[in-house]
């Protein structure tokens, strides 16, 4: 068993940070986040630095692709460096739930046209699969796609959609027959400028705030056959392999942001005193970081293990699920924790603590509940 | 044992817990005898089993209907 980071890996990692430390971070968040406003200033500093296009091939992204393991280091990397955690969601939506899903179905002339521009930061691609009556209970998702003449015809609605508001490429879950149920989904790649595609306004929300959500219209919206992911009936397969690489890769940069509230909890709680002693020789306190320090490494060495599975292109289903739910939560935990350490400070808004919460309590929502993850594990046991 | 016997014993035995028996031509998917988590392990199993990568794109109802359509698809992929 090796734990170790190679000295380049590490290199790597250390590279992010500064980018996202130096380049991404603002004076303007707190205001950023109180308005929703989605920063694509710092969405463009990415692709220029090769966040999107870190796990393309050469071709499309203009550098070597990395290997697994060293893209989760990267994308803790800039979870840890960069405070707007609506950022990175939306960096991680795109890269993991439409790129790798172009990239690994889709046809050249697919990915010649549509990856250049999501890497280079030109573009914004969205996953669309969830609709109002169709959360948890996915695959009963309604929006049709009927064949018609040198394409299909989408009718429907999504919801819950990251970037739906601002985005340039949506990657549509549909089905050809409802009576086959998940069998029938199938997979399609539309612009929004195509004829009955419209996005409806930005849903205000507790957490995650620059990422803006909102859902997309489809009304007999023409989508031509060169448009469809890969084979009618994939749909079903294609959200299972897209769930497992953005369970692993946005619980990444979730990592990278409980290592920094750590880091600065314990900063805190080393300077801010009270009754003539730093509050962190309080036990009551003290046991707090304890536990948010042990959060962080169970939390991290299972995105490590679905890391390395999904590297030797192993099964990781229950993998992923064990990491989804327990960091997700440990996030909410920790979040909370140093709400509760930094006091009426932590309460404030100004001071930038109680913003990690509620970005976190979102996780333990999308891409499957914690109640959902619970259900992957125990099928995954047998029972 | 040939494939197809090998895919109803692990399907009646691991994937149902050996509440139901199935048969080569039982609609696994479309009478949602098997769910999608079973799916997911039985892609795993057919993998580990007859040694070969299923891409996820043919993963598809014509593929895993029924225990004949996975022999027909492991059989096409040795051709």
């Amino acid at each position: 068993m090796e734990f170790a980071w190679s000295e380049e890996q590490l290199a790597f990692k250390q590279r992010v940070v500064e980018f996202a430390k130096n380049t991404l971070d603002s004076d303007d968040m707190v205001e950023r986040d109180y308005h929703g406003k989605f920063s694509w200033e710092n969405w463009k500093k990415c692709a220029d630095f090769g966040i999107q296009g870190m796990c393309m091939p050469a071709e499309y992204s203009g550098s070597p692709a990395l290997d697994i393991m060293t893209a989760v280091l990267g994308m803790e990397a800039i979870g840890y460096g960069c405070k707007d955690n609506g950022l990175t969601l939306a960096l991680n939506a795109q890269m993991w739930t439409v790129q790798i899903l172009l990239s690994q179905f889709g046809s050249d002339a697919q990915k010649q046209k549509y990856l250049p521009r999501l890497c280079n930061g030109e573009w914004i691609g969205v996953h669309a699969l969830s609709e109002p009556d169709s959360g948890s209970d996915v695959y009963s998702l309604k929006t049709s796609a009927a064949k018609c003449d040198g394409g299909y015809l989408l009718n429907g609605r999504k919801k819950f959609v990251t970037c739906a508001p601002i985005c340039n490429l949506a990657l549509v879950f549909a089905t050809i027959d409802q009576s086959l149920g998940k069998w029938g989904l199938s997979v399609f790649l539309v612009e929004k400028d195509a004829p009955g595609f419209s996005t409806g306004p930005v849903k205000e929300k507790m957490g995650l705030r620059t990422a803006p959500f909102g859902e997309i219209f489809f009304e007999d919206c023409f989508v031509p056959e060169e448009n469809r992911l890969g084979p009618e009936g994939a749909g079903f397969s294609f959200s299972h392999s897209s769930l497992e690489y953005d369970r692993c890769f946005n619980l990444a940069s979730e990592l990278g942001a409980m290592e920094r509230q750590l880091e600065r909890t314990i900063e805190y709680a080393k300077s801010r005193e009270q009754y003539g002693q730093p509050i962190g020789k309080f036990q009551s306190v003290s046991n707090r970081i304890a536990d948010m320090k042990l959060r962080l490494e169970t939390a991290r060495l299972l995105l490590y293990k679905v890391a390395w599975l999904k590297e030797r292109g192993e099964p990781a289903m229950m993998e992923a699920a064990m990491l989804k739910l327990h960091l997700s939560e440990c996030y909410v935990a920790s979040g909370l924790d140093a709400v509760r350490i930094h006091g009426g400070n932590g309460y404030l808004t100004e001071h930038e603590v109680e913003r990690d919460f509620r970005d976190s309590v979102g996780g333990v929502i999308y891409a499957g509940t914690s109640d959902i993850q619970r259900n992957i594990i125990a099928r995954s046991l047998g029972l | 044992m040939d494939n197809q016997e090998i895919l109803k014993k692990f399907i009646s035995e691991d994937l149902l817990n050996s509440r139901q028996r199935v048969e080569a031509d039982d609609d696994l998917l479309g009478e949602e005898i098997i769910d999608s988590m079973g799916v997911m392990r039985l892609v795993a199993f057919v993998e580990e089993t007859f040694s070969c990568k299923v891409p996820q794109s043919d993963i598809t109802i014509t593929n895993f209907r029924t225990i004949k359509a996975i022999d027909t698809y492991l059989a096409a992929r040795s051709l």
